[in-house]
């Protein structure tokens, strides 16, 4: 086999038309005479069309409706639609990474955390009022906790949003 | 006014199931298709702030395959997963579940999700969304050669792997 002057990857490239007049010619002169390089080139071929015949993969119904649909719920559109983009995001990707106990725990602990750093008055005033009530953020966060739902996500909404009101 | 940016909604709207075939056929699966396009999704209103009008889908199969990548670097960088077999195909294709069997597509699917994720790329970017290779080649930041070689050699696994 005297490929060494000729690479064989110059056949797909010769396929694509995507080689050099130069290489084009070599490639011709090349496939007259070597049946090995003649059926290479059918191989890549075969694989080249088989791939081009591939139908369009659907989403699944309701896929992208309910993208735009999160979007539109959130109230945010166009360029300020950001956020809520970046939540649906955020959600699935948590979703995918759950499935623990410790995923879990620590979604617990990140509540303590906020709860604790909501309830806490730097001023010392501890009659202050906080928002939304941590009474109702631990209700909400017992009645979604645990490994039957997403405990990053549900939990990331009730605990963020917390801060003292002066 | 022909040239004017478009909307995230308008991107999600009209280029949703492009992005979403480009990540199926990446990622060979509905899962990680559907995490691939909301990420990317994610990149396209964060991008379209800089964004030149020019080949839309170009520009949406560029930020997939990306989030692809950085995905299956991701994967083989946690170390508390048990990498596959074959490290080099992190996301392999999974179609059976997604499809129904025996269809000619998902021998094909299975197939390219063999294929080492760059050889994929090469591939899915060359036959299924019809890039060039200087294209390519731009996209992924690697010479034209090294793009030409990967199509070959990915053509040639697939072929091995249907035959």
């Amino acid at each position: 086999m005297n490929g060494r002057a000729l690479p064989d990857d110059v056949l797909s490239a010769y396929l694509d038309g995507e080689c050099t007049p130069a290489e084009r010619v070599a490639v011709e002169a090349r496939l007259a005479a070597d049946p090995r390089w003649r059926a290479e080139l059918e191989a890549v071929r075969g694989a080249r069309d088989a791939l081009r015949r591939l139908p369009r993969r659907e989403p699944p119904a309701g896929f992208l409706e309910s993208l735009l649909t999160g979007v539109a719920a959130s109230g945010r559109t166009g360029p300020s639609s950001a956020p809520a983009v970046d939540e649906l995001a955020a959600a699935r990707r948590a979703r995918r990474a759950r499935g623990s106990a410790l995923a879990a725990a620590a979604a617990a602990a990140a509540v303590a955390v906020a709860v604790a750093v909501a309830v806490a008055t730097p001023e010392g005033g501890g009659g202050q009022e906080v928002s939304p009530a941590i009474a109702q953020l631990s209700q909400t966060h017992a009645a979604t906790a645990g490994l039957e739902v997403d405990p990053v996500s549900g939990v990331a909404p009730a605990a963020v949003p917390v801060e003292l009101r002066r | 006014m022909p040239d004017a940016v478009p909307t995230w909604e308008e991107v999600a709207r009209d280029h949703g199931r492009f992005l979403y075939n480009v990540a199926y056929r990446l990622a060979g699966n509905d899962a990680d298709a559907r995490d691939l396009v909301q990420e990317a999704l994610v990149r396209v209103r964060r991008g379209l702030v800089s964004y030149t009008p020019g080949s839309l889908e170009g520009w949406l199969a560029r930020i997939v395959t990306n989030v692809f990548l950085d995905e299956v670097r991701r994967r083989k960088r946690r170390v508390t997963v048990a990498l596959p077999e074959n490290p080099d195909t992190v996301l392999p294709a999974s179609p059976g579940a997604d499809a129904a069997a025996g269809d000619l597509s998902d021998e094909v699917q299975a197939a390219l999700g063999s294929l080492p994720d760059e050889f994929r790329v090469a591939v899915v970017l060359c036959d299924v969304v019809g890039l060039s290779y200087d294209e390519i080649a731009a996209q992924q930041q690697v010479p034209v050669g090294t793009v030409r070689s990967r199509i070959h050699r990915g053509r040639r696994m697939l072929r091995e792997a249907l035959s």
